[in-house]
């Protein structure tokens, strides 16, 4: 069969992964294998590739290029990120690079994709370094373990996916998102082989999310990784895998929406309460912001129940953006806190707002933000808009389990935030004389925090500017 | 000593930085007029947090006015003040205080109104009680607290309906359409606009707070309770009285409060033995007359007697503050014969005890002029208010005038003239010092200047200066004849008891309000919360258990998960 290539959608990405054979090949002949070395191209790489996305975005389309911008953000974000993993032996700057450049191209193609094939395609190249960069730290076992763990999970959703892709060709004897709708729209196909296939296509999206009940890799995954890893995971694996679901759902599924409606609301309902519930007893940051990833996933699936609508589809997309910055900016923070005292308990962090403002204010903010709770105004914002399609499809009872959801969510963060603003018990232990690299993630954290704090004074630059 | 005038730095270069934005804007044309910006939407919008800065001539006046009194009361105050050990907060909570009122008057944005509004009512709340460690202090701040707590509930209120009417929380907003599809909703929006200034201005019934927020600092006293915090519930109601002036409910309604008001307002000050909390009184009854000139359908009056009040007022509390600096106390027993020993503030004060009384030519002289005009006005034609009002509120704010004139020929001849009393000869009367002396010369200078220009009206202002001069000569003509002025009429010296509904009631009331609501919610409510704690723990710990990190167990639940889907989707469909 014949896919035409349209280089306009496919620079970005092609970009990116240049940019990831260039960081691998400056780690393979440059002799001193240092952290800038590959970082330098990763960086360069990815803003040249969002500038290319900017003049071709009448081409890409308004919500895939709002996804391509979020994805290509937040990737930059987590390598500037990383150098707070410069001079740790066991970790081969080369191939870090190299996979997470890897995996965002496949990210920024999964949103392009106009296809299932091309889908298939970018869902694996994005999964395949993503299961190798959790297990990349030499010598580390549980976070091999935590590789395995995700890649037997990865495996069994992407089949259930192919299954499900093989039952749609069969149905409508097209791979192409536009022919299949048409397809779907005729009354002769067979309306329950339909159901079971759009549900088992789903699937690997909603492995991605870390829907429930797709979910189990998730919080083994994260706190066995390195930090920044499990941040890029939350952020920019949950943005391709929410913005593809939109696509693939609102342009080739609009006439099954009888089946992937109720589905999608199911779902969210459980996933939010679930993650909330999980993360109530998490007694390290790391976990607590794993399960809540997990509960932040069922609000971004959640106005898909009015997915046909402008606003169904522009609320996600919102509310993405807000949770995926206020998430990297937390995993940022944490990982410097990780390396300058040696843990991320929520007991240890007692206090930090004092003994460590820099830090701990982005933390308090990021909290805040994520549980939809002033000052941090631009995270009630996007909570309301990802509501407000949902009262407005008349779906009450999600609507209403979302407002109980966020009061379960202000449990655990305003702990997290009291934890952080209490007194300090005596002085921590903070390793001396931090290198470089440190300054430069915490730049990082207290962009993003700008960022936030900027967007909360002014809601509008979202709003009107996304998608 | 350095570093105290860091401070005023500060506070010169928000000064500074307000005046290059004011200035331009007070040549324009056009009081509140409407521009060609913002427009109205399909049901209200987000609220957000915008800045929208905006200013018109009015507000420009208004934050000149504060920034200036600001930066006079932060110089007084490095000599007044200065060696307290809070010195460095207090400060701070000055420029603190200034910041949220130019939010106040400088946007358009109702909802960074509301912000600016409660951060004035935080700050004077800790000013008050900036000497915490006197009881009287602590109670005057959380009564002051309290009461104008109500004040932001009608203003949040009011926010909301005008949300709701007119599709926008901009004000300029709300005025285009309220200006393209008529106005709306002007009595609830009016009623809960006066709830809102009633509270913050201290007009009646919730005066009280006032008078008791004298324990504060006297410089604050100048800044917060006399030229700017309580004048904003004046210049929000000016603002917004587009929004209501067609509704007579609202405007009767102000009226009557107003015409209380000041008429209690200055009989009070008048049996004051006390100077500041007799200024404090008199505070309360020339905002009346602001809201007087509101209610008679002309709010630029009422914005003009706003600064020109402000002006003055701050100079007889700086005034007053270096008379207590120099006897130690505030009681006008302790004053008397502090012309000779302390000439500078003899005639600044002077000065502002005239504009008080209304004398020609002080700026208090020509606005409360134009305030009797205003009404007098309104009497003659078919104005908003209800037939009857206007006159009887002219007959209260004539009668007010002479009041006025009176207790302020009191105060001006209790502190200054007369005999010393008995015990002040060892630190006996001594001039203030030139860092507190500068700004009442400033204020003075001020109250003459700000008189030009100002509209005269013959006719009410014969009347007025008549009134005015009666007042004086009765209580000149009584002092002659030998009166201490020690006037103690029982019932006005323990203001009416009007305390009483707020000191013994009200706590009465919300003791056991609160004492059954204690019970209701414990026994009744809390239950459901606990549970639900209770049952989400238990959840949490069982999904604790199913993260066992066996691989097998998740590939189980991911299989189990697709197959109840599956057969889901199927069944539905």
């Amino acid at each position: 069969m014949n896919i035409p290539i349209d280089w306009s959608l496919v620079a970005p990405a092609v970009i990116v992964m240049v940019g990831a054979l260039v960081a691998l090949l400056v780690d393979a002949f440059y002799p001193r294998r240092t952290w800038l070395g590959s970082g330098l191209p990763s960086t360069g790489a990815l803003v040249v590739a969002g500038v290319l996305a900017h003049v071709h975005r009448d081409d890409i389309g308004r919500l895939s290029f709002a996804l391509v911008a979020i994805i290509l953000v937040g990737s930059l974000f987590v390598v500037v990120a990383s150098n707070i993993m410069n001079f740790e032996t066991a970790m081969p700057p080369g191939e870090f690079h190299f996979l997470l450049m890897s995996a965002a191209a496949g990210a920024v193609l999964m949103v392009v994709a106009r296809d299932l094939v091309t889908l298939v395609i970018s869902l694996e190249l994005l999964s395949l370094p993503s299961i190798a960069l959790v297990g990349l730290r030499q010598g580390d076992k549980v976070a091999i373990r935590s590789a395995w763990t995700f890649f037997l999970a990865s495996v069994v959703s992407t089949a259930i996916t192919l299954m499900g892709i093989s039952l749609l060709y069969g149905v409508t004897g097209s791979l192409d998102y536009v022919e299949i709708r048409e397809a779907l729209a005729s009354p002769e196909v067979p309306q329950s082989v339909v159901a079971v296939a759009v549900v088992l296509t789903l699937v690997g999206l909603l492995f991605k999310l870390g829907a429930v009940p797709f979910h189990v890799w998730i919080p083994d995954t994260y706190v066995g990784t390195s930090v920044m890893v499990a941040g890029f995971l939350s952020a920019v694996s949950k943005a391709a895998a929410l913005g593809a679901l939109l696509i693939l759902v609102n342009v080739a599924f609009p006439y099954a929406y009888g089946t992937w409606q109720p589905l999608l609301a199911v779902v969210a309902a459980v996933t939010m309460t679930i993650g909330n519930i999980g993360a109530l007893r998490q007694s390290d940051a790391i976990g607590l912001l794993a399960w809540s990833s997990i509960a932040q996933a069922g609000f971004l699936i959640a106005p898909s129940v009015a997915l046909l609508t402008t606003e169904g589809l522009t609320a996600p997309v919102q509310y993405l953006a807000v949770y995926a910055l206020a998430n990297l900016v937390a995993f940022a923070a944490l990982s410097v806190v990780l390396r300058l005292r040696g843990s991320t308990r929520i007991d240890e962090l007692k206090g930090m707002v004092r003994t460590d403002p820099w830090m701990g204010i982005p933390l308090v903010f990021a909290a805040l933000t994520l549980a939809g709770f002033p000052p941090a105004v631009i995270g009630l914002v996007t909570k309301y808009v990802v509501i407000r399609p949902v009262v407005d499809s008349d779906h009450v009872w999600l609507a209403v389990v979302m407002g109980v959801n966020v009061m379960l969510g202000l449990a655990y963060y305003l702990r997290l935030v009291v934890t952080l603003c209490d007194q300090p018990d005596g002085e921590p232990y903070v390793s001396p004389s931090p290198p470089v690299s440190v300054r430069i993630a915490k730049t990082t954290v207290l962009l993003g925090t700008a960022g936030l704090i900027a967007l909360s004074a002014w809601p509008d630059l979202l709003l009107r500017h996304l998608p | 000593m350095s570093r105290r005038w860091i401070y005023v730095a500060l506070t010169a270069a928000l000064a500074t930085a307000a005046s290059i934005w004011a200035v331009p804007r007070l040549d324009e044309p056009g009081w509140f007029a409407y521009v060609g910006q913002g427009g109205a939407g399909d049901g209200p919008p987000l609220p957000s947090l915008s800045p929208d800065l905006f200013l018109y001539p009015v507000s420009a006046q208004v934050v000149l006015l504060a920034v200036g009194v600001g930066l006079l009361v932060q110089i007084y105050s490095t000599a007044y003040l200065g060696h307290h050990p809070r010195y460095r907060s207090y400060a701070l909570i000055i420029i603190l205080f200034l910041v949220g009122m130019i939010a106040v008057v400088g946007t358009t944005n109702l909802w960074v109104l509301l912000v600016g509004w409660e951060v004035m009512g935080l700050c004077s709340y800790l000013l008050i009680g900036h000497e915490w460690q006197t009881a009287e202090a602590r109670a005057g701040a959380a009564k002051a607290f309290l009461v104008t707590r109500v004040a932001d509930l009608g203003l949040l209120l009011a926010i909301l309906v005008i949300g709701e009417t007119y599709g926008t929380y901009d004000i300029v907003g709300a005025q285009i359409a309220s200006s393209q599809d008529g106005v709306a909703s002007s009595t609830a929006i009016g009623l809960l606009v006066l709830v809102a200034v009633v509270g913050k201005s201290a007009q009646f019934p919730l005066q009280t707070w006032l008078p008791d927020a004298m324990p504060g600092p006297t410089p604050i006293t100048a800044l917060i309770h006399a030229a700017t915090m309580v004048a904003a519930g004046v210049y929000l109601a000016a603002r917004l009285f587009p929004f209501y002036a067609d509704s007579t409910v609202v405007l009767t309604a102000m009226a009557v409060v107003a015409g209380i008001t000041m008429l209690m307002g200055a009989l009070f000050a008048l049996v004051q033995t006390d100077l500041k909390r007799a200024l404090a009184w008199s505070t309360v009854s020339q905002l009346a007359f602001m809201f007087a000139a509101i209610a008679a359908g002309d709010p630029e009056a009422g914005t003009d007697h706003l600064i020109s009040h402000g002006v003055f007022k701050a100079l007889l509390f700086l005034g007053c503050g270096c008379l207590m600096h120099a006897v130690g106390s505030s009681a006008l027993a302790a004053m008397g014969g502090l012309r000779r020993s302390m000439p500078a503030t003899f005639w600044t004060m002077s000065i502002g005890f005239a504009a008080l009384a209304g004398v020609i030519p002080t700026v208090g002289f020509f606005t409360k002029d134009s305030v009797l005009h205003a009404i007098e006005q309104s009497a003659g034609e078919d104005g908003g208010l209800a037939t009857g009002t206007t006159y009887v509120l002219l007959g209260v704010a004539l009668v007010t005038s002479f009041v006025t004139a009176a207790y302020a020929t009191r105060l001006w001849l209790r502190a200054f003239f007369g005999p010393v009393p008995d015990g002040r000869q060892e630190h006996h009367g001594h001039e203030a010092p030139r860092a507190m002396i500068g700004p009442l010369v400033v204020l003075a200078v001020a109250t003459f200047a700000l008189s030009i220009g100002q509209p005269f009206h013959l006719g009410i202002g014969v009347v007025g200066t008549v009134i005015a001069a009666g007042g004086i000569a009765v209580v000149v003509w009584s002092w002659r004849g030998g009166s201490t002025l020690e006037w103690t009429t029982r019932p006005l010296t323990a203001e009416l008891g009007l305390d009483r509904p707020f000191t013994s009631w009200a706590p009465a009331f919300a003791r056991g309000v609160s004492r059954t609501v204690v019970d209701l919610d414990r026994d009744g409510v809390d239950v459901y919360p606990r549970a639900g704690a209770g049952v989400a723990g238990l959840t949490s710990r069982a999904l604790e258990l199913v993260q066992t990190r066996n691989v097998q167990r998740y590939a189980t639940v991911i299989a189990v998960g697709v197959l109840v889907l599956v057969v889901a989707a199927v069944i539905w469909t």
